[in-house]
């Protein structure tokens, strides 16, 4: 067990460097909270003192932002001024993460959400990126779309996206979005879009009502949707 | 395709367009599957879910060059742990690529604590060359060398903070791992650099106290400094005292395969294909003069 608990404490500590000052200031606590041999719990106390442990802290913070600058660079782009104290807080929330880069997107972008509606977390369309990314995301890791009961049905690359301004343009946007200039003005989206996204970003408008039925598998056959379901983003059961 | 001897190139997606510029600098290419894989995680049926076009791409470096794996998933070092699905996963993977060799580190990176899933360190962390660390780890060698007929290398680290009073110095540490746990060693040159700088230590005392004649195989990278410490970040072209270290390795490991030239995928609209290939010639050119016929048999 021994080995072992020496390993889980090391991993803590260079998992937050405020664990990392605490268990230096008292080695006690670092005792109460692994079983280690007296040689380990001076190990960690030595390793504590060198300035290599600083590198240790950046190299896990660097390391598990990474996945989430890749999979959602644009909400990274709109938060950037806030960006490593709301990290920093997700990390508090979720001390641990998996070696699963989805599961923590996945994560993150919920503890957003949540910020944002609880805590007023607020940034220049932060809203909109978070479900562009989202959808994005989703199509990525292969999460099927919502499991709906009816004939027709959304293709696995392909989800209904719901923003307040318009999809492409913010997309366009965000490519050269910078924080410190002002944001750009970008027309309402006026309605729901069909995202697809195989090898780029392809967006299609649609009535709030298709949207709403073709996600809740209502949609009866006699209002197919023969252009959407030509362009393969509608599957139709009946069909296959 | 017969077991490669030489110069080879860590594979990553950036490259793509030198296999096309350059394919005289390379015998051999090597590949970080993990890094072209979507880990569902453990237990979770079709675990290991291949992104399709880094596949191909791969797919089609294997028709042209033999092929060698570069593990980053076993995390030989984590105590009471073994992920026999990855194991299971290489093993599948080897049947397809007919990999000449595999090899990962000798470091931890996953955990796990008592009923919940594993996590990732989100950094090598160095284990203590204690006998404890010593016994599990030739017993996860000798079990990857039993399960798959492959050579398998196990690769040093950096490390930024020293471990105190360890039983065994690097050196012996490694020896009894590869004698013992039927493996050889995968010398990195620049993490011995790296370890070097930062520990204030004479690289070239620390090569002394290896013995080399289990080196398979040796990476060469180039890094950066941050914080006032030297980084294995893979960022460019070897600094000189790799170059050093390699010539003075090279006529003292006999049983040495290949040398790989290691650059991360961020740092190539930097440097260019360009200097990547001015590596590998370099590379090749020390090679040349080095190599023996026991190297190419
Ligand atoms: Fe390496």
């Amino acid at each position: 067990m021994s080995l072992k608990s020496y390993q889980l404490a090391l991993a803590a500590i260079v998992a937050s460097p405020q664990k990392g000052k605490a268990y230096a200031a008292d080695p006690a606590l670092l005792e109460a909270e692994f079983e280690l041999t007296p040689a380990e719990r001076d190990r960690l106390l030595y390793m504590l003192q060198q300035k290599g442990m600083r590198i240790n802290y950046m190299l896990y913070q660097t390391n598990r932002m990474t996945p989430l600058s890749i999979f959602m660079p644009y909400t990274f782009k709109v938060l950037r001024p806030q960006l490593l104290g709301i990290v920093q807080q997700f990390w508090k929330v979720y001390p641990k993460t998996a070696f699963q880069f989805k599961e923590e997107i996945v994560l993150f972008s919920d503890f957003l959400k949540e910020k944002i509606d609880r805590d007023g977390l607020d940034a220049p369309f932060l809203r909109d990126v978070i479900r562009l990314e989202d959808g994005l995301n989703d199509i990525r890791f292969g999460m099927q779309p919502p499991a709906a009961p009816g004939i027709f049905s959304l293709h696995p690359a392909v989800r209904v996206l719901r923003t307040t301004v318009d999809p492409q343009l913010l997309a366009e946007a965000m490519v050269t979005y910078d924080h410190t200039a002002a944001a750009p003005l970008i027309p309402p989206a006026g309605g729901p879009f069909l995202m697809r996204y195989i090898t780029r970003l392809e967006l299609f408008p649609v009535t709030a009502a298709l949207a709403a039925a073709l996600e809740q598998g209502n949609l009866p056959e006699e209002s197919m949707p023969q252009d959407l379901v030509d362009q393969g983003l509608v599957l139709c059961g009946a069909l296959q | 395709m017969k077991t490669p001897t030489g110069i080879g190139l860590m594979y990553n997606m950036a490259l793509d367009p030198y296999f096309d510029l350059y394919p005289e600098t390379i015998d051999y290419v090597e590949i970080t599957p993990d890094i072209l894989l979507q880990d569902k995680g453990p237990g979770q049926p079709g675990r290991f879910v291949q992104a399709p076009r880094e596949w191909d791409t791969v797919r089609r470096l294997a028709r042209r060059w033999p092929m060698v794996a570069h593990h980053v998933g076993f995390s030989l070092g984590t105590d009471g742990y073994f992920d026999e699905e990855y194991l299971e996963n290489v093993i599948q993977m080897h049947r397809e690529f007919g990999f000449h060799w595999h090899s990962d580190h000798l470091s931890y990176s996953k955990l796990i604590e008592e009923g919940q899933p594993e996590y990732n360190t989100c950094l090598a962390l160095p284990i203590p060359y204690d006998s404890e660390s010593l016994e599990m780890l030739i017993k996860k060698t000798r079990y990857i060398r039993s399960r798959i007929d492959l050579p398998f290398f196990i690769e040093n680290n950096v490390y930024f903070t020293e471990i105190p009073d360890e039983e065994f110095t690097e050196g012996e540490f490694v020896k009894a791992l590869c004698t013992r746990g039927d493996c050889g060693f995968l010398l990195d040159l620049h993490n011995v650099y790296v370890n070097a700088v930062n520990f204030n230590f004479d690289p070239i005392a620390f090569i002394d106290s290896l013995d080399l004649s289990m080196v398979e195989e040796i990476h060469i990278a180039g890094g950066d400094e941050i914080g006032g410490m030297r980084m294995d970040s893979h960022s460019g072209p070897c600094p000189e005292v790799v170059w050093e270290l390699l010539d003075y390795v090279l006529p003292r490991a006999p049983r040495l395969r290949g040398i790989t030239f290691e650059v991360d995928e961020s740092y190539l609209p930097l440097i260019g294909f360009e200097s990547v290939a001015r590596e590998l010639q370099r590379a090749r050119a020390l090679w040349d003069l080095h190599k023996t016929p026991s190297h190419v048999a």
